[in-house]
């Protein structure tokens, strides 16, 4: 059916009203479906049960009635070309979000936006421990499981952000963006007391704010395009020294927090077209990134060295350099290269500020050199062959003169080449995809003996000698019009190495496919459903080889896997004229297994790691009926649900976990199985 | 109602109808959406007029709808025509209708399109599709530059992802710029990710407070994994600067690369560390620092390395202070982050 709208509304409009009527219906009816539409939904539901898991994200722990309050308000003025922006997510949650902006398009705007994102700990914790939220905490000095008081522990990040930008002609283009993030809360936190070696729990207070400022100029033309800016990025907290005291043992520790730091950022962007078929690319940034706030534990005595600085001054520059290139030399092959080298320069003085063992301030340094080279060649009948090599070389510094400060074996380069090869089908209506295998081969310069001898022995798994092996399938079929079906499967395969060194991972393997299917029952009704599977496993092995290096004291591989199935089933519908229906499920189950072949000293009551199993169901149903042209009543019905069998937070006899053992008691308290149900009723006006 | 009633009911319909259409046909309207096709007047952009006698909001897809975008705003000179992206496409204007109908000079069919099959373009017709870099290009002869500098190079350019693969442009809604609605846009060829966002420890994408596009430039980037920074620590330092440093004792792999322990997608671990304590740790440690502590759950609340190596936060029980540390104490382990 091709027979413009107009005619059909010019015609009900006449026969409705005359025909002095019908050209400001049809008007209205053209505005309709060419303006901007604005939408406000005013609504109320209820949480009911337990939602621990399900609320770490909107803060909605147990049994609430909440307000539904959104809305989006777009006006825009057809003469000038302007646009005001209202928008509001979530006003009756603690996620709430605003965004309201100014644009004459073309030529300048401005907005403003705030937005709140909580995370809650999913965890109940009681605890006797005093002075949480502030600096000093005290443990008390006798177990007293489950007779403090409930935490919820939480933080909370409050981000206001601000944006300009004008056209400076029809080429170059201001751009400014400021926001400024406070983050304020307490996170679950512990220590080891220094005397006893009892396990505490605190809580880590973590105010802080975090203020980025990113300003650019833009210029384009059709051939030729240039951004340069700055951005910087600046960490303030309100936390320095958190002093703990446990009363039992009379001791107080004091743990550090992350002091200010800022990074400061230059960057040009550019773009040049050669041809319709050429193109070049470059990036050149540098970051002075600095850390020299005066150390928390300075001026405290007993845990500073007087004659230690009272600041590392550290000063970390970062230098990025990024050329490429793509063409496409004949009709059939395309090409695309690009070199890159990214450097951070750790320039922090090494400097001893620990006297006793003695431990420097050790910086880290990488340059790392990355080339890349792909061609494309079409073949005929939609097919392409896509082969391409990566190498990337990498140069890693540390202080050579701190050898016998080093516990972890190290490496000054680390050389990678990575080569792939594609074959893909595209362009068809039924039937398209792909078959790709990809080998990469890592190895690196001698390893650099760590202070003790037993510790070289080790192959640390960034920077290991590793092959991977992967092969990935894509299948995209549609066997009808109504139906289509996704096929995926990928595997890769890790081996680590050198052999000579059996400890740490020794290799890794993981599997996913994937099913996905979309059905079209009518033009109104539509169903999409999808299912994975995917497996991980990795084995490592611990030797260890005892004081004198002679013997092996014990030998323990572990082979770790964690599966994963997911489902997933959506259906909407159009029920009838004003009513709208839809479903949609999701369904996780995940297992995790740690297999050891040899558990030396577990004894008594002490178990082995159980395989830990965790499912996730959710169950949303929604329908929308039209009440009247542009207004819409909306109920949801939503069903959550999540068990674990999770033994993070128990002991062996499946009890509750508590810190300390003579003192403090703090008891976790994981809810095992949470489900919650949700209603809600909204009423959405458009205008 | 007996028939005599129907009868009359359905005259009178019939005779409002007639003498409705007369009137109006007798109007300026009829002129401006001519019947035969030749339509005068522009209805949403400039020059439409031709395209729009046949093309409106009834169809699979509601083209009418641009205009309550940014391209539908006709008082910023640089708003593309129909043709300015479709081409003059003068055989599909002159050819027949429906699925005889020639495909415009170019159009944004797309076998890679993230969309669902549902809510894209005339599904049912098989015009052989514009190649995805031609389609590209129409888009950046206007958007070239800026975030999309890098597009040549991405890896999406290069497996014949095009613009309109994940942007509907004729749409009042973009669903792949709204950053609550872009995911599932993302997961129709990101499997590994959607699996893994939807394992028990993950960043809250799922729940909305998190898109893609707070991480990754689809556009190209000249970061790693086209991040919109230039590394994987420095997308992260966006919302986590505290773990920027540098520190008293750094932690190697932390100054390194945030994924070495993390992934950013989601795992069955808190903190979507890859592997569970101890074994995470001995990746690296495994020899020296606590050899003989191997994983297990305590009966009982215990001082024991190896009894505290897995229950609650693991070896992170001790080590407190694992992404750095700026504590200069001299503790019987200064430098292992415990204080």
């Amino acid at each position: 059916m091709h027979r413009a709208t107009l005619v059909k509304l010019a015609t009900a409009a006449s026969l409705a009203l005359g025909n002095a009527l019908a050209s400001d219906q049809v008007d209205d009816a053209l505005a309709e479906l060419t303006q901007p539409e604005s939408k406000v939904s005013v609504g109320m539901g209820y949480w009911s049960g337990d939602r621990e898991k399900f609320g770490m994200f909107d803060g909605i722990r147990d049994s609430e009635t909440v307000w539904l309050l959104d809305a989006d308000i777009k006006r825009r003025n057809e003469e000038e070309g302007s646009w005001f922006t209202f928008k509001v997510e979530d006003l009756g949650l603690d996620k709430r979000k605003f965004d309201i902006g100014y644009e004459r398009q073309g030529d300048w705007g401005v907005g403003l936006d705030y937005g709140e994102m909580v995370r809650v700990d999913p965890y109940t914790i009681n605890t006797s421990i005093t002075g949480v939220g502030t600096e000093t905490q005290t443990v008390p000095s006798t177990i007293a499981p489950a007779t403090g008081a409930n935490l919820k522990l939480g933080t909370r990040r409050e981000k206001i952000g601000l944006n300009f930008f004008k056209y400076l002609g029809s080429n170059l283009s201001f751009h400014v963006d400021i926001k400024n993030e406070k983050k304020t809360g307490d996170r679950h936190w512990g220590y080891r007391t220094s005397s006893g070696g009892q396990v505490n729990f605190l809580a880590e207070p973590i105010d802080s704010t975090t203020r980025q400022l990113d300003t650019k100029l833009n210029y384009a033309d059709r051939q030729f395009q240039l951004t340069g800016g700055y951005y910087g990025s600046l960490y303030g907290t309100d936390n320095s020294l958190l002093t703990a005291t446990n009363i039992d043992t009379g001791t107080t520790d004091y743990l550090s927090s992350p002091l200010d730091n800022q990074a400061h950022q230059l960057y040009l962007n550019g773009g040049y077209s050669f041809t319709p078929t050429t193109r070049g690319t470059f990036r050149l940034s540098y970051t002075h990134a600095t850390m020299d706030e005066r150390l928390p534990t300075d001026g405290i005595l007993g845990l500073a060295n007087p004659a230690a600085p009272n600041s590392i001054n550290g000063e970390v520059n970062t230098s990025l350099v990024f050329l490429g290139l793509t063409t496409r030399p004949i009709k059939n092959l395309s090409l695309v290269t690009n070199l890159r080298y990214h450097e951070v320069d750790d320039q922090t003085p090494i400097s001893l500020i620990v006297p006793g063992e003695p431990v420097h301030v050790k910086p880290n340094g990488y340059k790392t050199v990355t080339a890349k080279l792909e061609g494309t060649y079409r073949l005929p009948d939609g097919y392409s062959l896509i082969a391409g090599i990566d190498q990337r070389n990498q140069d890693r510094t540390r202080p050579l003169n701190l050898d016998d400060e080093q516990i972890v074996p190290a490496r000054t380069d680390i050389d990678e080449t990575t080569y792939r090869i594609q074959l893909r089908k595209s362009l068809s209506e039924n039937l398209n995809g792909s078959l790709a295998f990809m080998r990469s081969e890592r190895d690196g310069s001698n390893y650099e003996a760590a202070d003790n001898p037993e510790e070289n022995v080790l192959n640390p798994i960034n920077i290991a000698d590793r092959d991977r092996n992967k092969v990935r399938l894509s299948l995209d079929w549609v066997p009808t019009y109504d139906l289509g079906l996704q096929f995926n499967y990928e595997y890769s395969r890790d081996e680590y190495g050198p052999g000579s060194n059996p400890n740490g991972l020794t290799d890794g393997r993981a599997m996913l496919l994937s099913v996905d299917a979309d059905y079209a029952f009518n033009k109104d009704w539509n169903l999409v459903a999808w299912a994975s599977w995917d497996e991980t496993e990795a084995s490592e092995r611990v030797t260890d080889f005892g004081a004198s290096f002679a013997i092996i004291e014990f030998e323990r591989e572990s082979d770790l896997k964690d599966t994963g199935t997911s489902l997933g089933l959506g259906l909407k519908g159009r029920a009838s004229l004003k009513l709208k229906l839809g479903a949609n499920l999701e369904w996780t189950r995940t297992k995790s297994q740690y297999d050891d072949n040899d558990d030396p000293g577990i004894s008594g009551s002490d178990i082995p790691l159980p395989n830990v199993k965790s499912t996730v169901a959710k169950l949303a149903l929604f329908a929308e009926y039209e009440l009247e042209k542009k207004t819409e009543l909306r109920f949801d019905l939503v069903h959550q649900n999540w068990r674990s069998n999770d033994w993070s937070w128990e002991f062996s006899d499946r009890t509750d976990f508590s810190y300390g053992t003579s003192s403090d008691g703090t008891l976790v308290i994981a809810d095992p199985n949470q489900s919650s149900t949700f209603v809600g009723v909204s009423y959405i006006h458009r205008f | 109602m007996d028939n005599r009633n129907v009868v009359l009911t359905r005259f009178f319909r019939l005779a409002i109808l007639l003498v409705s259409f007369t009137v109006w046909v007798n109007t300026g309207w009829a002129q401006t959406a001519d019947l035969d096709g030749k339509s005068s007047r522009d209805v949403v952009m400039r020059g439409d007029a031709s395209c729009t006698k046949c093309h409106d909001e009834d169809q699979a897809y509601p083209v009418l709808q641009i205009g309550k975008t940014k391209h539908g705003v006709t008082a910023d000179s640089r708003t593309p025509t129909c043709t300015s992206c479709h081409g003059e496409s003068a055989e599909h204007i002159k050819s027949g209708r429906d699925k005889d109908r020639a495909s415009p000079d170019i159009n944004f069919r797309n076998a890679q399109s993230a969309v669902p099959r549902h809510e894209r373009v005339n599904s049912e017709i098989k015009w052989p599709q514009t190649p995805a870099a031609e389609q590209s290009a129409v888009c950046l002869s206007c958007h070239q530059g800026g975030h999309r500098m890098f597009w040549d190079s991405s890896s999406h350019a290069n497996r014949d992802v095009a613009c309109s693969s994940c942007h509907q442009v004729h749409a009042a809604h973009d669903r792949v710029s709204d950053k609550k609605a872009q995911t599932e846009l993302c997961f129709n060829c990101h499997k590994e990710q959607r699996a893994q966002l939807h394992r028990p420890s993950h960043h809250p994408v799922l729940e909305g407070e998190m898109g893609c596009s707070d991480c990754h430039n689809p556009h190209g980037s000249a970061g790693t994994k086209q991040l919109v920074k230039d590394s994987v620590n420095e997308t992260c330092f966006q919302c986590h600067a505290e773990k920027r440093g540098p520190f008293v004792h750094n932690h190697q792999p932390v100054t390194e690369d945030c994924t070495i322990c993390h992934n950013p997608h989601g795992t069955t671990i808190a903190k979507m560390l890859k592997s569970r304590s101890p074994y995470l740790c001995q990746q690296c440690h495994s020899n020296t620092r606590h050899p003989t502590d191997s994983a297990r759950i305590p009966g009982a609340p215990t001082t024991s390395r190896s009894g505290l190596s897995s229950v609650g936060r693991g070896c992170l029980n001790c080590h407190t202070n694992i992404h750095g540390s700026n504590s200069s104490e001299d503790t019987t382990a200064p430098g292992r982050f415990v204080r």
